[in-house]
């Protein structure tokens, strides 16, 4: 039976069709893009902080910190936002220490590893839909994220 | 026009290594092409492994192009006097993936990387880039950076960094050129290899029109227009299962499998097990023929791959990847209450259509025929792998250390079995039955030779 062609036309053609309909829900009909070389990180600024100026906004808020001063990103790990924009500021802040400290009560996958001390008015704080505690100095990326820069040597 | 010249080195150095392990028999354009294609991208990452810690910017660039020109003229010059064979329906096949070619190329230029893109492979050609050519060994045993996963090999983020070196600077856009390349590669000696294994045009096609029919292999994260490392390891355990198949039945191509078994564990970390189950094959054959050449030529550099990431990454501090619990047998009887649970979701995948479409029906068909048809019989060592890893795959969430274990299987199984599912529309093609003048079942072979001297 199955050496029968009827049978594999009739399978090949499900096949394709039931293809088709699912590739065409994934197929991009946008233009190709070829300038822009920070176009994966911005669109996971953008997708995650909500700004088409996230990415850029988040570069200046890093150049302003106290040089080599660590971070300490608060977010959730079960998020993928949360996930993805401490990994981004890891990435972009390198090679300085990020360390995220995890709000999830529950876990879905195993943790980033915790940081090996608490913070220190030296370390800059990263909230990500997290409340951040009231402080003059608060700056804000896109309705997600706030950062609390450490204070440098000179004003402490 | 450096990302031209970037490509040019990759191509004829590829040509140069496919030169050395090429199958004594006639070769042809399309086999060529994505052998050296292939060969070109393991060759290209490397040598800037291995050099990277020592040149520099545009003198690393310049070893590589050296290494790659030299490599090309001794190819040349073992090549002159190779025999070529035209495959049957190549002009035809050529047009087609022509078309092809473009449309993976607007949907890898029109979408970004994604997370998992840039987080386990990109960011280390960064950083590379940013380093001179060699990633900075902090990298490696940075605790406040172990989601980026350290010990993940560098197939991908080296050949990113060649790109990123030729240019000038890092390019998200242009980087996934690389996509398209793998791709055309996968379907060049795909098409070569199933029409000689054939002699018959016909599962090259279907091979190639599978690969859009099934949104997983160019669309979805972790497909071709991606630039992850699931399509490439994908794609060469295919060439190598085919280059085996062809050395079962014509004891030829063990040297251009033994290259690319050894490149599966430095694309992925799944190409061990890819390799393992293909070595298996090897193994036994050479245990029921009792002859062991094969074995003792392919086993050596995939070991040899396997043991020296194993060696960088323990030197360099790199965490282990935290997915997975360290896999045993009492582990393994401790957690097999976890196993209906497992199976019932990796069933559950396999049954997705909007990413595998009706992918696993069809393929188990072709199981089937393969099995009963004794025609097929070349192809049924392919059907045992196929099913073997499926099984393997599933059964390694046994181990899960997910807190969560349909997440796990969520987020990471579908790329997982982006390599089955590649075996898969390979027997699926070889399996469909063709018409009676078909070459294959006429017994005349259309393929024409001819000498290049």
């Amino acid at each position: 039976m199955l050496g029968d062609r009827r049978l594999w036309v009739i399978a090949l053609i499900s096949f394709t069709f039931v293809g088709a309909i699912a590739s065409s829900r994934h197929f991009a009909l946008k233009a190709p893009v070829f300038d822009d070389p920070d176009a994966a990180l911005r669109d996971i600024a953008v997708q995650h902080l909500g700004e088409a100026t996230a990415l850029e906004q988040l570069r200046a808020g890093l150049k302003s910190l106290p040089e080599g001063s660590p971070i300490y990103f608060v977010g959730s790990s079960r998020s993928w936002g949360g996930t993805e924009i401490y990994l981004l500021t890891s990435c972009l802040y390198w090679p300085h220490k990020v360390w995220f400290v995890n709000t999830a009560e529950s876990l879905t996958a195993p943790p980033p590893p915790a940081p090996p001390q608490r913070a220190a008015s030296t370390d800059s704080l990263f909230f990500y839909e997290t409340e951040a505690p009231p402080t003059k100095n608060i700056v804000r990326i896109g309705p997600k994220l706030s950062v609390i820069p450490s204070r440098s040597p000179r004003e402490r | 026009m450096m990302l031209l010249f970037a490509l040019v080195i990759l191509a004829i150095a590829g040509l140069g290594l496919f030169s050395w392990v090429h199958p004594k028999r006639p070769l042809n354009l399309f086999e060529t092409v994505g052998a050296s294609l292939f060969l070109g991208s393991v060759f290209i990452s490397g040598s800037l492994f291995g050099l990277g810690p020592f040149l520099r910017g545009y003198a690393l660039v310049g070893g590589i192009a050296f290494l790659g020109l030299t490599l090309a003229s001794c190819g040349f010059w073992r090549l002159r006097r190779a025999q070529w064979e035209t495959l049957p329906g190549a002009r035809t096949f050529a047009v087609i993936l022509l078309a092809a070619i473009l449309i993976v190329a607007w949907q890898a230029f029109a979408r970004p990387l994604g997370a998992d893109g840039v987080f386990n492979f990109e960011v280390r050609a960064r950083l590379a880039w940013e380093n001179g050519g060699a990633i900075p060994r902090e990298f490696f045993s940075d605790p406040s950076r172990n989601l980026l996963h350290a010990s993940y090999p560098l197939f991908v983020p080296l050949n990113q960094l060649w790109i990123y070196l030729c240019l000038g600077e890092p390019h998200q856009s242009l980087v996934k050129v690389l996509g398209v390349i793998w791709f055309a590669a996968a379907a060049c000696l795909t098409f070569s290899q199933l029409t000689r294994a054939t002699r018959s045009p016909v599962p090259g096609f279907l091979f190639l029109a599978f690969l859009f029919v099934v949104p997983m292999f160019v669309l979805y994260p972790g497909g071709a227009a991606w630039v992850w490392a699931d399509f490439p390891v994908s794609a060469m355990a295919i060439a190598a299962l085919l280059y085996l198949a062809e050395y079962r039945t014509d004891r030829t191509g063990l040297g251009a499998f033994s290259l690319m078994l050894a490149a599966l564990p430095w694309i992925k970390r799944e190409g061990l097990i890819l390799g393992c189950l293909l070595l298996a094959i090897v193994a036994l054959d050479a245990f029921r023929k009792r002859d062991w050449r094969a074995l003792a030529i392919a086993a050596p550099p995939f070991l040899f791959v396997v043991a020296g990431w194993s060696v960088f990454t323990t030197a360099m501090g790199a965490p282990p990847v935290g997915d997975f619990m360290t896999p045993s047998p009492a582990l393994f009887w401790q957690n097999l209450e976890q196993l209906p649970r497992v199976i019932a979701i990796a069933i559950r995948e396999l049954l997705v259509w909007q990413r595998w479409a009706l992918l696993w029906p069809v393929a188990a068909l072709a199981w089937i025929r393969i099995a009963r048809d004794s025609s097929l019989s070349r192809w049924r060592f392919a059907v045992s792998v196929n099913v073997a890893l499926i099984v393997i795959y599933t059964s390694v969430y046994v181990f899960s250390a997910w807190p969560v274990l349909p997440w796990h299987m969520l987020t990471s199984f579908p790329r997982l079995l982006l390599a089955p599912a590649m075996i898969a529309i390979v027997l699926v093609s070889v399996a469909v039955p063709r018409r009676q003048r078909d070459p294959v079942e006429a017994g005349s072979p259309e393929m024409t030779t001819e000498s290049s001297t």
